[in-house]
Parts: structure tokens; C-alpha cells; sequence
């Protein structure tokens, strides 16, 4: 098990992490959602150990890999934001130089090269250099970097950012294959919430450094099981209308789009019999509307005041 | 780290063209500065045609001057002007040179005139010593001329005489040493780029340690820099016959102490910029005003100033330069080398350093 304390990294004067707790045991898949710059990157780099935190500490098998990163990095894969490959290499010399810094034994490395290129997809073009990929190609080898020596434990970083439908939903069946077939634990970062609600047992959802909340999908969706999300449709609203709508107390985080309307209510409130004479009396046609059961994007929205994504 | 070294290598020939070039353009450049136009030199002669004639002709050896016959008055007034490098004043007994202050030659020509001007006294000695006999004196100098009873060779070895200018060596030195500068940051800018990148960090959560991959691509930047510099002086002393003074081994080993330099430098400069463009724009500048101060564009005893002088104790080239040029003891040479070496470790330990705190915040 890894275990994440009190961890926290200050840059200059900004709070990145900020008394993080978190944990992942072997086998489970967990997620880490949080809009961009709410210090994801960071604390895996500092799980990574790859910086030094500012308090707090990492554990794995309950000892301190602050001082002692060897234990934990010959069992753990990291899977970097950015595509940290060779452009000039072909997918095979680039797995092959990785997988001998990882010190996997020769007579395993050619064997490890084909099953990764075999789980990422690429083995038909294996042979072809790395920069003339397209941008879903390079993701998957940057994966497959990562898997080459087994790990127990993997964390990804938004594998997924930037690439088409097709590419992305090839990584994430790969990704549950991965952990289903060979029980790898994977810590899975994104502020894709369909991802997560996809892929994850647990998640984390980080904002400004912080974890504001945290357990199973149930658990976490509960938190809004006293509300519910309404969207009504118009034809045009006015100012005065929406004035008027956001005096209402019944209603809250109110979101406005052109022609459209959201809010959310307490779980039994009658609505339409507000909403509906407001209408009347600004002169506004209702087309339609629609309660939506509520998403993590709801839960981050109750949770945070902002949407998760702009 | 073997796989590291191995891995730029092959990245190295998958894309060699900057190396290749940088290559022949040291080579080129070298060339075309040993085979300039020909610079005029002055002489004024006090001897007869016949006199003038055979000084002019062994001063003829050094091939790439122009020598013109003027009259004292005139040559004097050449050099003054500065219209030519030097004047050659061939009195009956003596010769005189004047020089500008830039002037590479001057112990070449000494050494030609000198020995025209032994010969002639010789002559002079046994002609006033056999005043009877002067047409046989005659004959048998000319004989003795022809078929000397033992040879005698000038030999300028480097070590044992003063520093030898010769323009071609000294050029191909003098440039070697700046342009290999570029060769050394191409791989020590890997570290930045895989930095920039993400490679490194793949690197550092590996099973190697953090010294084996600073190791590995440092010994990299050292090991293509040397190759090249092997390869050029090579050219230069097969191809091109560019005499190394008996030297030529010597010379590839002593070029070892600036390489290292080098390499820490570049490290320290990579560590003190955060963008491969930040730091070609740095490595370039530092190169070119080290190479400046360092007296590869012109020789530091024509530096007047005595705060660029003063400067020049910090361009490594100075150092690169004063042992390939050759001082005359060991001693000498264990100097400049023990100064490179130790601006090699300081640099290092502080680019290091400061590579690794950045890598913190
Ligand atoms: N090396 C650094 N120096 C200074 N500030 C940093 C550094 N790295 C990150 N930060 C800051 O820390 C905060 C968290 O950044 P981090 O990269 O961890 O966010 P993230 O959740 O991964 O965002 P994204 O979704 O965009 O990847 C940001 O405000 C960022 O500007
Ligand atoms: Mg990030």
C-alpha cells in the first residue's frame, strides 16, 4: 500500500499541495480529479519522488520513501503529462532503452517489448520512428514506457489529453485490462470526470492544492443525493428574468447559457410552480426541461462554486 | 549508463549533419587562414644583387610572405604606416627587423636570417684570413655549399625551445579549441532538452542513480567533442601536412585537461538556463567572447588593454591555447592544465548544484 501524509509542497508563495491525504492499495484503480492547476501533477511527482515535499511524507509498506526512493520506484510505473520518449528513436529502441535503465534482465527485455507493444497497439508499427506518430500513437508508447518492468503500482498522469475518441477509448479499455489481468494498482489523474466515473473504485477530487472530497463513486455522488440539477429550456430569457431568478432562494447554483437555464433545488421541491409563473409575468416561453441525475461535475460544482472545466 | 552513451550515439547518427558540418567548417576555415593571400614584407638591402638575391631566397622557405625590395627610407616608412606587417634591414654585418606589434613571425624569420647571416661572416672571417687566396676560398665555400661535410638540422622542437609561431598550427588551435565549444554544448544540451521533455524524470524513477546519467551524458559531450578534434588535428597532419613539431600525440593528449573544461562549463551554463534556445544564445555568446579574450582571434601579446588582458585569465581557451602552443618545461604546461582542471571541478560542482535545487521548485 502507498500512503500520501499531511504532504505538502509549497513553490515560492504558492501552496501546489496542500496537507494531501490519500492512499492506494494493490489491485484497486483509483482517480484523481481536479481542474487544471489544482496541484495533481505535483503530488505525483513528489509520490514519484521526484521532488522533495515541503512537510509530510509518502509511504509505502508503512516506511518513509522520502530518504529511500528505491523501494518503492523498482515497483512503480510512472507515466508522465508531457510524452517523455526519443522522437528519433523507432518504438522499439525507445521501449529497449527504457527497459534497460530498468535493469530488466536481457533474456526478458525482447519478450517485455512485445507484450507492451502488443497491450498498447503498436506493434505494427513498431519499426517507425517515434516522430512521425500521430498524438494518440505517442500516448500509448509514452504507457507502455511505463510497463515495461511490471509495476505493481502505475500512476498516469491525463494519459489521455489531446487525442481523438478512438485513441482515447483504446487506453482506457487497455487500462482496465491492464488491471484486470495483472492486478496493477493504478493511481489515474484527469479532469476528464467520464474517465474517471469509467475507470475508478475510489477518487480523489483536488482543488487548489486541496482534497475536497473523497471515497467511492456512490459516496461521493452522495453528497448531492439532497439535491437535484434541473435544466430548463427557453426561447430567450431577458435581464430581468434572470434577475428575478437569481433572487429566488429556492434555487442555487445557477448557471446561465443562451438559451438555457440550470439550477439545483432541494430534492422535493415543487419548481415548476416558481419557475412557471415567472415566465408568465416576463413574458418567456419554456420549451422544455429536464432533472438530471447528478455527475461529478455537479458534485465538483456544489463542492467548489466553478465548474470543473471552462 | 553504457545504454545511455549508446542511446546518444545512435540518436547522433540518426542526425549527424551539425556534426559533419561543424566539422568541415573548422577544417575549411583552417585551411583557407593557412593558404591567405600573402602578406607583404619590406626589405631594404645594404649588399649587392648577387647577396640580396640569396637572402631573399632563403627567406623564400617561409612561404607565405611577399617580399619586396625597397629602400631603407621607404621600408622604414612602410612598417611605420603599417602598410606591411614588417621590415627586413640587411646591413653588411647585422640585419635588423621591425615589426608590428601583431606580427607572428618574427622568430621564423630571425631563425632564416640568422642563419644567412652565419654563413656570410663564416665567409667574410675566411676571406680576411686568406686575403691571397680569395678566388679558392671562393671555391671551396661554394663546394662546402653543395656538399657540406655534415648536415646540420634546425630543428624547432616544442619543448625544448621557445613557443613556436607557426601561423597554420597556431590557427588551427586557436579555432579548434573555439568552435569544439559548440560540439560539447550539442550533447550537454540533451540534458535540458530531456529535462524540458520528461525523459529525464523517466530516468531519474529508473533503476540507475542520478550520477550515472549525469555521467553518461557528460562523458558523451567529451568523447564526440574529442573525437572531432582527433579527426580535424588528423586532417591537418596527414592530409594536409601540418607540421605538429614531433608533437602530434602529445598534442591529442593535452587537449584532454580544456575538453574537460569545456564540458563543465556547458554543464554550468545549462544549469543556469531553462530553455535549449536560452541556452545556444548563452553558449554563444560566452564561446565567442572567451574565444576573443582567450587570444584565439588575435595573439594576447597584442592585447593592450590591461583590463581585457586581465579578463583573459577566465576564458578557458587562454589556458587550451598556452598548453597546446607549448611552454618550454613541464612546469610551464602544469600550470595552465592545473587551472583548467580546477575551473572543470568548480564549474561542475556548481552546475550540478544548481541543476539539481531547480529541479526542486
Ligand atoms: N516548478 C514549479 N514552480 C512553480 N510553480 C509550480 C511548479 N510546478 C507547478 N507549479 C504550480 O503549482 C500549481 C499546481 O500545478 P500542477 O501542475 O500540479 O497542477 P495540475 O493539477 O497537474 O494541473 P493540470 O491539469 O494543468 O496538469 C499550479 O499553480 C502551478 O502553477
Ligand atoms: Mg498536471
Amino acid at each position: 500500500m502507498i500512503e500520501v501524509v499531511n504532504l505538502t509542497k509549497n513553490f515560492k508563495n504558492i501552496k501546489a499541495v496542500d496537507n494531501v491525504n490519500l492512499y492506494i492499495e494493490p489491485g484497486e484503480i483509483v482517480g484523481l480529479l481536479g481542474p487544471n492547476g489544482a496541484g495533481k501533477s505535483t503530488t505525483i511527482a513528489l509520490i514519484s519522488t521526484l521532488i522533495q515535499p515541503t512537510a509530510g511524507d509518502v509511504l509505502f509498506q508503512q516506511q518513509s520513501v522520502i530518504n529511500n526512493p528505491k523501494l518503492l520506484r523498482d515497483v512503480l510505473g510512472v507515466v508522465p503529462q508531457e510524452v517523455a520518449l526519443y522522437k528519433d528513436l523507432t518504438a522499439r529502441e525507445n521501449l529497449q532503452f527504457f527497459g534497460t535503465i530498468q535493469k530488466i534482465p536481457k533474456g526478458e527485455l525482447q519478450g517485455r517489448i512485445n507484450a507492451v507493444l502488443k497491450q498498447v497497439g503498436l506493434e505494427d508499427d513498431r519499426k517507425k520512428l517515434v516522430k512521425y506518430y500521430s498524438s494518440g500513437m505517442r500516448r500509448r508508447l509514452n504507457i507502455g514506457a511505463a510497463l515495461l518492468h511490471k509495476p505493481a503500482y502505475l500512476i498516469m498522469d491525463e494519459p489521455t489529453v489531446g487525442i481523438d475518441p478512438q485513441s482515447r477509448s483504446y487506453i482506457l479499455q487497455a487500462i482496465k485490462q491492464l488491471n484486470q489481468e495483472d492486478k496493477t494498482a493504478i493511481i489515474y489523474t484527469s479532469h476528464y470526470m467520464e474517465e474517471v466515473e469509467f475507470l475508478c473504485d475510489r477518487l480523489y477530487i483536488m482543488d487548489q492544492g486541496k482534497i475536497i472530497a473523497a471515497g467511492t463513486m456512490e459516496e461521493i455522488k452522495a453528497i448531492l443525493s439532497s439535491e437535484k440539477t434541473i435544466e430548463i429550456k427557453l426561447e430567450r430569457h431577458s435581464k430581468s428574468f434572470v434577475e428575478a431568478l437569481t433572487t429566488l432562494k429556492l434555487l442555487s447554483n445557477i448557471q446561465i447559457a443562451e438559451a438555457q437555464i440550470s439550477f439545483t433545488v432541494e430534492k422535493n421541491t415543487d419548481f415548476l410552480s416558481v419557475i412557471l409563473p415567472l415566465c408568465e409575468a416576463h413574458n418567456i416561453v419554456l420549451k422544455g426541461f429536464h432533472v438530471k441525475e447528478p455527475t461529478l461535475e455537479d458534485v465538483f460544482l456544489h463542492l467548489t462554486g466553478r465548474a470543473l472545466r471552462d | 549508463m553504457i545504454t545511455i552513451f549508446k542511446t546518444k550515439c545512435l540518436l547522433l547518427l540518426r542526425n549527424p549533419i551539425n556534426y559533419i558540418i561543424s566539422t568541415v567548417v573548422i577544417c575549411l576555415f583552417v585551411y583557407l587562414m593557412g593558404h591567405q593571400q600573402k602578406e607583404p614584407i619590406a626589405i631594404a638591402s645594404l649588399l649587392n644583387e648577387q647577396e640580396t638575391a640569396q637572402a631573399l631566397q632563403a627567406l623564400q622557405k617561409i612561404s607565405y610572405y611577399d617580399y619586396s625590395v625597397h629602400t631603407e627610407q621607404k621600408a622604414q616608412e612602410l612598417v611605420e604606416a603599417g602598410e606591411v606587417k614588417a621590415a627586413i634591414f640587411l646591413f653588411d654585418e647585422q640585419f635588423r627587423l621591425v615589426v608590428a606589434n601583431d606580427f607572428m613571425d618574427s622568430a621564423l624569420l630571425q631563425k632564416e636570417l640568422n642563419i644567412v647571416y652565419h654563413d656570410r661572416l663564416q665567409q667574410t672571417a675566411l676571406l680576411q684570413a686568406f686575403p691571397a687566396q680569395q678566388a679558392q676560398v671562393k671555391e671551396i665555400f661554394t663546394q662546402a655549399q653543395i656538399t657540406p661535410a655534415f648536415h646540420i638540422q634546425y630543428q624547432n622542437s616544442k619543448w625544448e625551445e621557445a613557443p613556436i609561431y607557426n601561423r597554420q598550427l597556431s590557427t588551427l588551435f586557436s579555432f579548434s579549441l573555439f568552435m569544439v565549444i559548440y560540439t560539447t554544448a550539442s550533447g550537454v544540451s540533451y540534458i535540458l532538452a530531456e529535462r524540458n521533455m520528461g525523459v529525464w524524470n523517466r530516468l531519474i524513477v529508473s533503476s540507475i542513480s542520478k550520477w550515472q546519467a549525469y555521467t553518461a551524458n557528460l562523458a558523451y559531450a567529451f568523447c564526440i567533442s574529442y573525437v572531432q578534434l582527433v579527426f580535424i588535428f588528423s586532417i591537418f597532419r596527414y592530409v594536409a601536412d601540418v607540421d605538429f613539431y614531433g608533437s602530434f600525440t602529445f598534442t591529442l593528449i593535452l587537449i584532454i585537461p580544456y575538453l574537460l573544461c569545456v564540458v563543465a562549463l556547458t554543464i554550468f551554463i545549462a544549469s543556469i538556463t531553462n530553455t535549449i534556445s536560452q541556452f545556444n544564445t548563452m553558449i554563444m555568446l560566452i564561446a565567442i567572447s572567451f574565444a576573443m579574450l582567450g587570444g584565439a582571434y588575435w595573439l594576447l601579446e597584442a592585447v593592450s588593454s590591461p583590463f581585457i588582458y586581465l579578463l583573459s585569465y577566465i576564458s578557458p581557451i587562454r589556458y587550451g591555447l598556452e598548453i597546446l602552443k607549448g611552454g618550454s618545461t613541464w612546469n610551464e604546461l602544469l600550470q595552465p592544465i592545473s587551472i583548467l582542471l580546477f575551473m572543470a571541478v568548480v564549474l561542475m560542482g556548481i552546475g550540478i548544484n544548481i541543476m539539481e535545487k531547480k529541479a526542486d521548485t
